[in-house]
């Protein structure tokens, strides 16, 4: 009789479970074909051939073994709308930016421009101190034709300038040092303001620190790296999974301590909330507390009033502006709390623009071959902006408000920086 | 109609397209009978499970052993028609944990290439098993594509000259001063007779060879045994799971094309035509499904079909099923009933059908007083489509993705373009969705005809210059063929997408309300051949079936 | 504190027009839905009363008036408990909201149906219809050439006109295939909605036109799969009846449906017009009833539950095709978000007929929740069991539309209905 003893390593099945209920969602598919109706990509190209097509429907033809991954599904924006309209809970977004990760896995090659468009951060950390000399060169229409022939990132895509002034330098400078700065002593809050506002948009940190200030909070800034976002949409796991696992080290803390983490980047947070868990397959107890206490910070101030504890001393502000909601708010599934926070101001009256997606996807929109499927995307949102209010809109996502900006001219600003002003904050 | 050849053969089962292969390349004249289309009854109800042998491997060695020999040679015949999946034993903590040991030194004995594995690398392989597994072994089942198989043999067979004749259903064997000389078929979609005379006849019609038997005043007992199976619309296995214990009701998963199936129940039955597909059965199939893989039960069961065994048996005795031999039974019926000129085979596996047909030839030959060697376990026959190389579950979406299938995407579950459906529409004489889905998998997929239905019957219409009255006959057809498979497991996901079709079919396209009533030549050319009984497995009908658990 | 008077719970026909009318009466309105509703499946026609008897092949022309005898074969059947008054108040409510605040144009009147043409080429008899499909009425008669596009898999004009032809409907109809018009030409896996989006383009337009010349002479109208566009669908219409000089109507293809897509916008846009509040993409998970009335539901969001309270609530989850009602293996029939009460048989055999295509319906089709004459629902005492709960549409037990094909009637039947007790 013969008995083989066999050595054994125990196994993760929570990761292996979460993994699992993305790809298995395809089980779901009655192949209604409505994510493929709402897609704004295969809508605008036959270059991408629909949601469906390249997730739940090929899913069944592949073998984990042997992953066969359809080239097209590279054109997928990662927008998310088609996860959204699925009627049938299936993970269509999350299933093909896995399929994607395959693709690149399979090529096992990654455009240098792909991997630069995933370190916004790193190009931040080289660019800031230099930001004059930066933005000259990226402001010059040869050096855009040079980076558009050498890199593939188009010539006319809306890169945002470089500040000299980064968000942490001036919050642990010039604001902490700031005579007027009283913290609160009872209440705190965690904020992840991401590489965008760090590097290009310090206003907007600015504007959210001075907003949570006001309604009595002490802001506290952690350490904290890119989410990782531009990392997976750009296929790269391994690079974005350790950023995740740096985020979630640093913040685990202040979530353990009941601290409530909020942020203005729409992409940051849906990151942590929940891109983490079902797309990385980073699911551990630390990143599942992480994602609890996860909150865009428009849903953190409206909790505020409905909880009674938002100050409303708003000055009037008297304007009609256009509000683009980014298909990565939507995907929080939380509906759209930036409407009802603005519409508290007295005088402002939002219009709420009605179309899919602006066509930037994070970095997608960036890229020379799918600059102008961006923009045919996004034409729909760039005609109502125009129409609306051509000077002036609104957007909580930093990519969205570039695109719309290169697009129409509009300023665009986070809709914190409407209520700072309101509140006389800036 | 008169037809004359050396060789009748009975039956389009795998294993009478494989005795038609054989005699054909050994240079007999041969037809082939088959009521409905080929491999339409068990050969075509069954899991997919090309054998390892490690299923029979404690209580039927021989039969282990025939099935492992067989599996070696298989591959290398006809590998386009098997996916080399490999199998995997695994204790599950319902299993007999001394069992183990004990199935790996009978694979030992029997020479099948077992090996053990640790939890980790076999949950590594297949992710989706049941933590809790205490022991996992490796052995080399694959899954088959029968309808695949079938037409292989065929088409190999008619290059050597041999006659296929589907939707012939045999109405009378002839026999004179006790010799069978032919027998009489009716052609089922036009009712044409045909007198075949023949030399020799081989009754290769499984269960159905007590009633061909009679027909020749012969006496053959065959049980019919029906097994229930489930496939399941995900593959959440790669590679065939068999439970480690004794041969039991659903003990094996496998997975074929993108579906995998569970199964099997093993409930004697007395009719071959007329069973039902019984709850306890689909709750069985399911929980056991639940202890290989926990949750499931949350995936949607696609469609449950019956297929009924041929078990053969020389004394009739009321034992249980599992332990009637699953080795094949050749009968020369000279010695047997002193009716000369007559052969049955029956009984036997899917995977050793062409040792059936090996012996089967050779008895035959010995008959007609000719010496020829056979050869088909050194021939790699010829793929009607496709390479000489293993099926691979990517294949179609491959192809799909490298622009190698243009047209349009018809049925988009399973991958199959118009060109596809319109080449197969010329190849043949009725119009039958189903035997589209037998080819091309047509309707197969989740939504279960849902969108592709439609899509079929109105190519089919434009194509072959059916009325309208066909077309919309072969449509309801269809979709009621699949409704039989689809109800038995309606529930959950799987009854949203019931209700999604029936808006399709109703609410929008109306079908309901049109005429496809059918009268004269019409009807000839049209729908589901209706053989008596044939196609009826009716959940209701519990009564027929004499051992219900 | 609530920012809601009303939660309305599904994005299908019975949810978006009880959420709209709610709204236009000035109630803050939240509407939260699981993904696209069933709306973008169907043929954007409004369905009212079909067949009378269910099982007869012939289809009804006055449904208001044979209404009655529908609910006397029918008693069980959820028309009964909203009465004839609400279905009437449903369709003409319907055709304000989207003749007042939409750019569609819907056609038709209780007391006549309209007997259109489907992609199979049977008769579908429906209340209201938007103006591209109500131009196929097929009692108006003359001759008919119906146009598909050699690209477009899911329309077969052969077999449509084949089968109108042989109903003797008064229509003499011929079919046509061409080839579709770059940038879609040769394209062979187009989506109708690819098409629409195209026939959003003039030179498009001009291109199918020219194909058809030569064609179109002799006949009287022109009907073409439905894809003559989405935003502009308006436009595109009047412009193809400019330049073949013939009235153009449209057949509703498989899904999604495009009609069925403009009705969604159409409803959709008015409502956030109105000032709704909607969430598509969020399921909701529970709702708490204490002492008689919703207190409160959990909206799952990308990472936790998230609380919602309003003054009312209504379900219209859309049955069992919307996930309104749950079934399983062991024969369970429950409803997932409140836990109501369901009266269902849990041996699975009895849920079915042996026909697919059932005229008398499935029976599982007909499981559903009991309703007062308010719909609340109520337990088998017939007491209710939320008073700020509304059931509506395809979740009502009897609500199944195949049965006389009565799905849109009873939505809008319940959203008026709902609408007067919350308003």
């Amino acid at each position: 009789m013969t008995t083989n003893t066999v050595t054994d390593t125990p196994v993760d099945d929570v990761t292996l479970s979460l993994w699992h209920q993305v790809q298995n969602s395809a089980d779901y598919c009655v192949k209604c074909n409505i994510c493929t109706s709402f897609c704004p990509v295969s809508n605008v190209t036959d270059l991408f051939p629909g949601p469906k097509y390249v997730g739940p429907q090929a899913q069944r033809f592949r073998n984990p073994k042997e992953l066969s991954v359809d080239d097209s599904l590279d054109y997928c924006s990662g927008c998310g709308i088609c996860s959204m309209v699925c009627p049938h809970d299936v993970k269509v977004m999350e299933m093909n930016a896995k399929g994607r990760y395959k693709l690149y896995q399979d090529k096992k090659d990654i455009p240098i421009r792909n991997r630069m468009l995933g370190r916004s951060e790193l190009l931040g950390q080289l660019s800031s101190p230099v930001a004059p000399i930066a933005n000259f060169f990226l402001n010059n229409p040869l050096v855009r034709i040079l980076v558009e022939k050498i890199v593939g990132v188009h010539r006319k895509a809306p890169l945002p300038g470089f500040s000299f002034e980064t968000f942490r330098g001036w919050f642990n400078g010039v604001h902490k040092k700031s005579p007027n700065y009283k913290p609160s002593t009872d209440k705190r809050v965690v904020y992840y303001h991401g590489c965008s506002t760090n590097y290009y948009e310090p206003h907007v940190g600015k504007a959210a620190v001075a907003v949570l200030e006001h309604n009595g909070y002490e802001v506290v800034i952690p350490e904290q790296v890119c989410c990782g976002l531009p990392m997976l949409s750009n296929a790269e796991f391994d690079a974005a999974r350790k950023n995740a696992c740096t985020n979630v080290e640093s913040l685990v803390k202040y979530a353990r301590a009941g601290y409530k983490i909020v942020g203005t980047s729409t992409s940051c947070t849906l990151s942590l909330k929940s891109d983490y868990l079902h797309i990385l397959d980073y699911n551990t107890e630390e990143s599942r507390l992480v994602s609890q206490q996860t909150y865009d910070i428009c849903e953190f101030l409206l909790d505020l009033y409905d909880a009674g504890e938002l100050k409303t001393d708003f000055n009037p502000v008297n304007i009609t502006v256009p509000y683009h909601s980014p298909c990565q708010l939507k995907a929080h599934n939380m509906g759209l709390p930036a409407i009802d926070l603005m519409e508290l101001i007295p005088g402002v009256n939002i219009n709420h623009v009605q179309a899919e997606c602006c066509g930037i996807a994070g970095t997608y929109g960036y890229k020379k071959e799918k600059y102008q499927i961006g923009m045919d995307v996004g034409k729909p949102v760039f005609d109502q902006v125009k129409q609306i209010n051509g000077s002036l809109a609104v957007c909580d996502s930093e990519t969205c408000r570039w695109q719309i900006k290169g697009a129409t001219g509009a300023k665009m600003i986070h809709p914190v920086e409407l209520m700072a002003k309101a509140y006389g904050l800036i | 109609m008169k037809k004359s050849t050396e060789v009748l053969v009975i039956g389009g089962g795998v294993t009478g397209c494989g005795v038609l292969f054989d005699l054909a390349q050994r240079g007999f004249k041969c037809i082939l009978l088959e009521r409905g289309g080929l491999s339409m009854g068990t050969s075509g109800r069954f899991h997919g499970l090309l054998h390892s042998g490690g299923r029979y491997v404690t209580n039927d060695p021989d039969a282990a052993r025939e099935c492992i020999e067989e599996n070696m040679i298989l591959r290398k015949v006809m590998p386009h028609a098997i996916e080399d999946t490999g199998g995997l034993f695994v204790t599950t903590p319902w299993d007999p944990p001394e069992f183990a040991d004990k199935f790996y030194q009978a694979c030992l004995n029997v020479g099948i290439p077992v090996e053990e594995i640790s939890i980790s690398e076999c949950l590594r392989r297949e992710p989706l098993l049941n933590p809790d597994i205490s022991r996992a072994f490796t052995v080399p089942d694959g899954s088959v594509e029968t309808w695949e198989a079938c037409q292989t043999l065929t088409e190999n067979a008619a290059a050597y000259g041999a006659e296929t004749l589907t939707y012939h259903q045999v109405v009378d064997i002839l026999v004179e001063n006790n010799k069978v000389v032919g027998a009489v078929a009716k052609n089922t979609v036009n009712g044409e007779e045909v007198t075949i005379e023949a030399d020799l006849v081989v009754s290769a019609a499984g269960a159905w060879g007590g009633k061909i038997a009679a027909m020749a005043g012969c006496d053959v007992t065959v049980y019919a045994g029906k097994g229930t199976m489930i496939a399941m619309n995900y593959r959440m296995v790669n590679t065939v799971v068999n439970r480690c214990l004794p041969p039991d009701d659903g003990d094996i998963l496998v997975p074929i094309g993108s579906v995998a199936v569970i199964g099997t129940t093993s409930v004697r039955v007395e009719n071959p035509d007329s069973y039902a597909i019984e709850d306890w059965e689909i709750k069985l199939m399911m929980d056991e499904g639940e202890k290989l893989v926990p949750s499931f039960k949350k995936f949607r069961a696609l469609r449950a079909w019956a297929g009924v065994r041929p078990l053969y048996q020389e004394k009739s005795a009321g034992m249980d099923l599992r332990d009637v031999t699953r080795k094949y039974a050749l009968l020369d019926h000279t010695p047997h009933d002193g009716v000369d000129n007559f052969v049955t085979i029956t009984g036997g596996k899917w995977t050793t059908y062409r040792m059936m047909a090996e012996d089967t030839v050779d008895l035959v030959c010995k008959k007609l007083g000719t010496e020829r060697p056979c050869r088909t376990a050194e021939t790699t026959l010829d793929p009607p489509h496709g390479q000489q190389k293993f099926f691979k579950l990517t294949q179609r979406l491959e192809k799909l993705e490298k622009g190698e299938l243009d047209g349009q995407l018809i049925c988009e579950c399973e991958i199959v373009t118009r060109p596809q459906i319109e080449e197969n529409l010329k190849d043949n004489d009725w119009n039958i969705i189903n035997d589209l889905r037998r080819d091309l998998r047509v309707g197969m997929g989740p939504c279960q005809g849902g969108f592709c239905t439609y899509r079929v019957a109105g190519i089919m219409h434009d194509n072959k210059n059916l009325s309208a009255k066909q077309t919309n006959k072969a449509l309801v057809d269809f979709l009621q063929e699949r409704w039989k498979g689809m109800r038995t497991v309606l529930w959950g996901r799987h009854l949203r997408q019931m209700k999604l079709d029936e808006g399709i079919y109703m609410g929008l396209l109306g079908l309901d309300k049109l005429p496809n009533e059918l009268s004269g030549n019409d009807q000839a050319r049209i729908g589901e051949v209706e053989t008596e009984g044939f196609y009826e497995i009716e959940p209701d009908a519990a009564e027929l079936s004499t051992a219900a658990k | 504190m609530s920012r809601y008077d009303v939660v309305v719970i599904g994005a299908g026909l019975a949810g978006l027009t009880t959420a709209c009318q709610l709204a236009q009466a000035q109630k803050k309105v939240l509407l939260v839905s699981t993904g696209g509703g069933a709306l973008l499946l169907a043929s954007g026609c409004i369905d009212v009363l079909g067949f009378q008897p269910a099982t007869s092949k012939q289809p009804v022309t006055d449904p208001l008036g044979k209404l009655d005898a529908f609910l006397a074969e029918a008693p069980d059947h959820p028309y009964n408990i909203v009465g004839k008054a609400n279905v009437q108040t449903g369709i003409e409510t319907f055709w304000e909201i989207i003749h007042n605040s939409t750019a569609l144009e819907y056609w038709g009147a209780a007391d006549k149906n309209w007997l259109l043409p489907s992609a199979a080429g049977a008769v579908h008899p429906t209340c209201l219809a938007p103006t591209s499909l109500a131009n196929g009425e097929l009692t108006k008669g003359g001759k008919m050439l119906i146009v598909g596009f050699r690209e477009l898999r899911d329309f077969y004009p052969a077999l449509i006109t084949q089968n109108l032809n042989e109903q003797d409907l008064g229509v003499e109809a011929a079919s046509s295939v061409i080839n579709a018009p770059e940038p879609l030409a040769k394209n062979m896996n187009i989506t109708p909605l690819e098409l629409a989006k195209a026939f959003e383009r003039s030179d498009f337009r001009r291109k199918v036109v020219q194909s058809l010349q030569g064609q179109s002479k002799q006949f009287n109208r022109i009907g073409f799969p439905a894809v003559l566009g989405l935003k502009q669908h308006a436009e595109v219409l009047a412009d193809l009846e400019r330049m073949l000089g013939k009235t153009v109507f449209e057949i509703s293809t498989l899904p999604p449906s495009v009609p069925g897509r403009r009705l969604f916008e159409g409803l959709k846009a008015s409502f956030l017009q109105a000032g709704g509040r909607l969430i598509i993409g969020s399921k909701v998970v529970e709702g708490l009833i204490e002492n008689g009335r919703v207190s409160q539901i959990q909206m799952e969001t990308a990472n936790r539950l998230r609380p919602l309270t309003a003054e009312n609530y209504v379900l219209a989850t859309g049955g069992i095709y919307g996930g309104g009602i749950q079934t399983d293996l062991d024969g369970q029939v429950w409803e997932p978000i409140f836990g109501l009460p369901v009266e269902s048989d849990s041996n699975r055999h009895t849920w079915f007929s042996e026909r697919f295509l059932s005229n008398a319906g499935q029976p599982v089709s007909q499981y559903g929740i009991q309703v007062n004459e308010k719909l609340n629902p109520v337990d088998s005492n017939k007491t209710p069991i939320a008073e700020n709960l509304f059931i509506a549409g395809a979740t009502i037990a009897g609500a199944d539309w195949t049965r006389g094909r009565t799905g849109d009637g009873l939505a809008l039947a319940t959203a008026a209905t709902i609408t007067k007790q919350i308003a």
